[in-house]
């Protein structure tokens, strides 16, 4: 007798300006999942927020859905009451000969796919512990914490993590302004009276969205004043002089924490200018560069850079351990560092718990390789083990906890 | 002689019940672009002439195959049995067609009460038509079912469009109830809410400004701007009702004058409290035959807004002296933009950079100010202006204003820069007269990259009545100095710019001939090398609106 395989839910897209990028890395994980021992489910959270299911989803040509395609989907709920004896799953409504009925779809684990806002920050993984459902990565403490830069900074101050000095910036309450006389004498006793250029960027955002950099003050109003459109908060850092950037990916494997190989994008790719990249395949617009983005895995990189003395490696590799246990980290996990070439000064930039294509070509790469499969393997796994394990004892028997009397 | 056993009759009922499916249906699609056309009779008229709506394969395969079948069915009855098969065969693929036009559709239809009843009072319209071509043919004419059925088809497939403008117009006394009902909830809404109200109005500019101004405000407060072009009484009233809602600060109004009057009644929906005029000129023309009476009809605004105690923003520059002088020596409230040296607001200089519109103002209580944003066309320059003005009266600082200048968004179509990969495309579809046009190819010089070229695609402008050869023939002169290769869409309609270009052009410049907009596309997408910079006047740079193919 064959057991039977577990189903698992990759839920992507989002309401996130990271939105197209998610469907990638969903696609992606769901295509890499061990067809012997899973059943990949996926489900679809569009732009409104709603959620669909259907095979339709795995055909990347589709997206953005039409209205003939959306009629061949299923869309589909999520009930939290479940007990949490009985088995996750997911609800549709569909119309019968008589009258509606309701059609349950059961999975055992989801994989949160979604990039930034909405579901790499916390708020999904949150949900799904209230709800008793396993998932897989991070935990709620995790994702919130290393979304808000500004606390993924502040908690790695204390672990020697080297760090670019930042000013924190909120966002205005409605009808009062910015004033820059408020802000330069801050930023001047952080980053010095020669200060510009700097780096303004969104608190929580993910990605390169909103990124900016500011030459002088007037452009340090104008990356304020657009970033305060999508974000409550704002980090203004100095611009490293000759920058290249290093990302590597840390996960949890066997009870040990191991990292990835280290790579170089090319060309500047973290200012990648999301502006850009959408306007020119938006609705009517021309599109005479139709080549479909292939995600983060399509981007120019260098995987183990030669450059990098043994000092740099080794740094990279115990900072971005350090932050992956501080934070409570699960899943694969990917690791941003700033660098001046010329001094070769490093710096932790931001910690991505949901990165794009979860990193696996830097697993690929790593001096123990593991393939796609192997890393959804471990994911899967792992997140298994969490939920598992956080469902603990609940009764209120448990520390004389009961109130009500029971028969 | 009529055929009367039981597969034929099973036939005919087959048919009809397909019949009243393809009614259904037929008079759905229709419905979508009706809506489209905002149920305007005119306006579907024109679209169901010019995006050949009628219904063409339903009645030729009812009519071809089944009137064939039909003449030759005395005595062969088999042929018969195959004009019912023809008949059959056309409505399905007529519902077919209606069904694929509904699901295609990048604005699908929204199925509101209105359309409810439109529709079904279209069904009842087909349902009796048909009832009376079978009364008709079987007691005027008899002759068989099928040739009922044929007529019944090829009626119902053309009247589908006409049944929809007859329903709309028998409804028009509940439509009127219903739109009484729907104001009156506009009104009490903005009265429960009390957003601050901007009211904005002019010949031209007027969107423009609206959604630059809805920029500067949204960094300082949430912000709600009549969308688009929507600015009739019943379009801000659907804006009100479903989209303001209890956080929006401002909410800006654009103001279209269709008469007299027509502007009062929408400061009475919505009282401005701030308004801005950005000019007067002929845009409407046919509608108030004098400037003066353009002129009253714009400045309604400014004696409304002056009513509540506000104040009114006006481009001196683009609103004729003598009329202005007299309500400006009224007394009443009014802060004045242009390069005049009265203004409260004065241009110093306005430029054209790759990045955008440059401008250099003095204020008086302001001082000596640069502004950027990267919107292109100098005639943005006004509207940046009258922008600013509005929201520095409202107490906005002008280090913030300028800070969400640099961020504002172009408008779609309208000189609409957009940067894909190496190329650059001036999007300039929506433009409809000569200068618009002349700013396009001014543009092609600034932003052409150091070894790109500067390409035009166009088929000209239309609606130019008798100036048509002599404006043409002026841009073909411009053109010559600033394109490199400009590809014509059908060249007969233009023999003067033609010729002017041919004439004028430097010996390295081309002019290449196409019949069809996609063959002009086609040969873009073969040829367009990074560097170079391609304005699309007056054409959309895709195929938008394909014919429904009904």
């Amino acid at each position: 007798m064959t057991k039977e395989k577990l189903i698992i839910a990759v839920i992507f897209g989002g309401r996130s300006v990271e939105h197209d990028v998610s469907i990638l890395t969903g696609l992606q994980f769901l295509d890499a999942l061990d067809q012997s021992r899973y059943q990949g489910l996926p489900l679809y959270v569009d732009p409104d927020g709603q959620w669909w299911t259907g095979d339709l989803l795995l055909k990347r040509s589709l997206y953005p859905h039409s209205a003939e395609t959306r009629a061949r989907l299923t869309p589909v709920t999520l009930p939290l009451g479940t007990s949490i004896r009985g088995r996750p799953h997911l609800m549709s409504s569909q119309k019968g000969l008589l009258g509606n009925k309701i059609i349950t779809i059961p999975f055992d684990l989801m994989v949160p796919a979604i990039h930034g806002s909405n579901g790499e920050d916390g708020s999904l993984q949150g949900l799904l512990s209230f709800a008793g459902i396993p998932y897989a990565g991070c935990r709620p403490l995790g994702a919130a914490a290393t979304m808000d830069k500004h606390v993924t900074k502040e908690a790695l101050k204390t672990r020697n993590i080297p760090l670019l000095p930042h000013i924190l910036v909120e966002k205005p309450a409605a009808g009062t302004f910015l004033s820059r006389d408020a802000i330069l004498p801050q930023m001047e006793a952080k980053l010095g009276a020669d200060m510009f250029p700097v780096i303004v960027k969104p608190r929580h955002l993910g990605s390169s969205v909103g990124v900016t950099i500011a030459r002088d003050a007037d452009g340090l109003d104008a990356a304020l004043s657009s970033i305060f459109r999508m974000d409550t908060g704002a980090l203004i850092e100095p611009l490293v002089p000759d920058l290249v950037e290093y990302n590597i990916a840390v996960m949890r494997k066997n009870g040990q924490v191991i990292t990835s190989a280290i790579e170089k994008p090319l060309n500047g790719s973290d200012m990648l200018d999301f502006n850009t990249k959408y306007r020119a395949g938006s609705k009517g617009t021309p599109k005479l560069d139709e080549a479909p983005s292939d995600g983060m895995a399509s981007l120019n990189r260098e995987l183990n850079p030669a450059e990098l003395s043994e000092g740099q490696d080794s740094l990279i590799r115990s900072a971005a351990s350090t932050a992956f246990d501080l934070l409570d980290l699960a899943g694969t996990v990917r690791i941003d560092f700033l660098c001046n070439a010329k001094t070769g000064e490093l710096w932790l930039n931001e910690v991505n718990s949901i990165p794009g294509s979860f990193s696996y070509f830097l697993w690929q790469a790593a001096q123990d390789p593991l393939t796609f499969t192997d890393l959804s393997r471990t994911i899967v796994e792992e997140g298994i083990a969490l939920s598992r394990a956080e469902k603990g004892e609940t009764g209120t028997a448990t520390g004389n906890a009961r109130i009500f009397g029971r028969d | 002689m009529t055929t009367a056993f039981f597969p034929y009759s099973a036939a005919l009922i087959l048919t009809a019940l397909l019949g009243l499916v393809f009614a259904h249906q037929r008079g759905k699609a229709y419905l979508m672009y009706f809506q489209q056309e905002e149920y305007d009779a005119k306006r579907f008229r024109h679209w169901l002439s010019a995006h050949h709506g009628r219904d063409r394969a339903t009645s030729i395969f009812a009519l071809v195959a089944g009137g064939l079948c039909f003449g030759l069915s005395y005595g062969f009855f088999w042929l018969e049995a195959l004009g019912w098969a023809a008949l059959i065969i056309g409505l399905l693929d007529g519902i077919r067609r209606s069904r694929r036009s509904l699901l295609q559709a990048k604005k699908p239809l929204v199925m509101t009460d209105r359309a409810k009843r439109i529709l079904q009072l279209h069904i009842l319209f087909s349902a009796l038509l048909t009832g009376l071509i079978y009364a008709g043919v079987r007691f005027g004419a008899p002759t068989s079912d099928l040739a009922a059925s044929l007529i019944a088809i090829v009626v119902l497939a053309q009247a589908s469009p006409y049944f929809l403008m007859l329903a709309n117009a028998a409804l028009q006394p509940v439509e009127n109830r219903v739109k009484a009902r729907f104001l009156e909830e506009a009104r009490q809404k903005l009265r429960r809410l009390d957003p601050y109200i901007i009211g904005i109005t002019g010949s031209y500019g007027k969107t423009s400004t609206k959604s630059i101004l809805a920029h500067i405000l949204s960094s300082a407060a949430p912000t709600l701007a009549t969308p688009g072009s929507v600015n009739t009484e019943m379009g801000i009233t659907r804006v009100v009702r479903e989209q303001l809602e209890p956080e929006h600060r401002y909410f800006i109004v654009e103001m279209g004058a269709y008469g007299p009057g027509s502007i009062a009644r929408l400061c009475r929906l919505a009282p401005p409290k701030l308004g801005v005029i950005t000019a007067i000129g002929w845009a409407h023309y046919e509608r108030f035959k004098q400037i003066e009476t353009v002129f009253d009809a714009k400045f309604e605004l400014a004696d409304a807004v002056a009513q509540s105690g506000g104040t009114t923003i006006v481009n001196q520059d683009a609103i004729p002296g003598h009329l202005l002088k007299k309500r400006l020596s009224d007394g009443m409230p009014f802060i004045c933009v242009g390069s005049d040296k009265d203004c409260t607001l004065r241009l110093v200089s306005a430029d054209q950079t790759p990045d955008g519109v440059r401008l250099e103002i003095v204020g008086d209580d302001m001082g000596e100010v640069v502004l950027h944003a990267p919107l292109y066309g100098l005639h943005q320059a006004h509207n940046i202006m009258a922008a600013t003005a509005a929201a520095h009266s409202l107490g906005m600082p002008i280090d913030a204003i300028r800070a969400a200048l640099s961020s504002a968004p172009q408008s779609r179509h309208r000189l609409e820069v957009v940067r894909s990969g190496d190329i650059t495309i001036i999007d300039d579809a929506y433009n409809s007269n000569p200068s618009g046009f002349a700013s396009g190819l001014e543009l092609l010089d600034i932003l052409k990259a150091k070894d790109g070229r500067r390409i035009l695609i166009t088929p000209g402008m239309v609606e130019l009545g008798e100036k048509h050869e002599e404006e043409h023939h002026k841009l073909g002169e411009l053109a010559a100095r600033h394109v490199d290769i400009a590809l014509v869409v059908t060249p007969e309609r233009i023999p003067s710019f033609v010729a002017a270009f041919e004439a004028q052009k430097p010996s390295h410049a081309q002019l290449l001939r196409f019949n069809r907009q996609e063959d002009a596309q086609n040969w873009i997408k073969a040829h367009a090398q990074n560097g170079d910079v391609i304005l699309y006047e007056n054409n959309l740079p895709d195929l938008y609106e394909k014919p429904p193919g009904f």
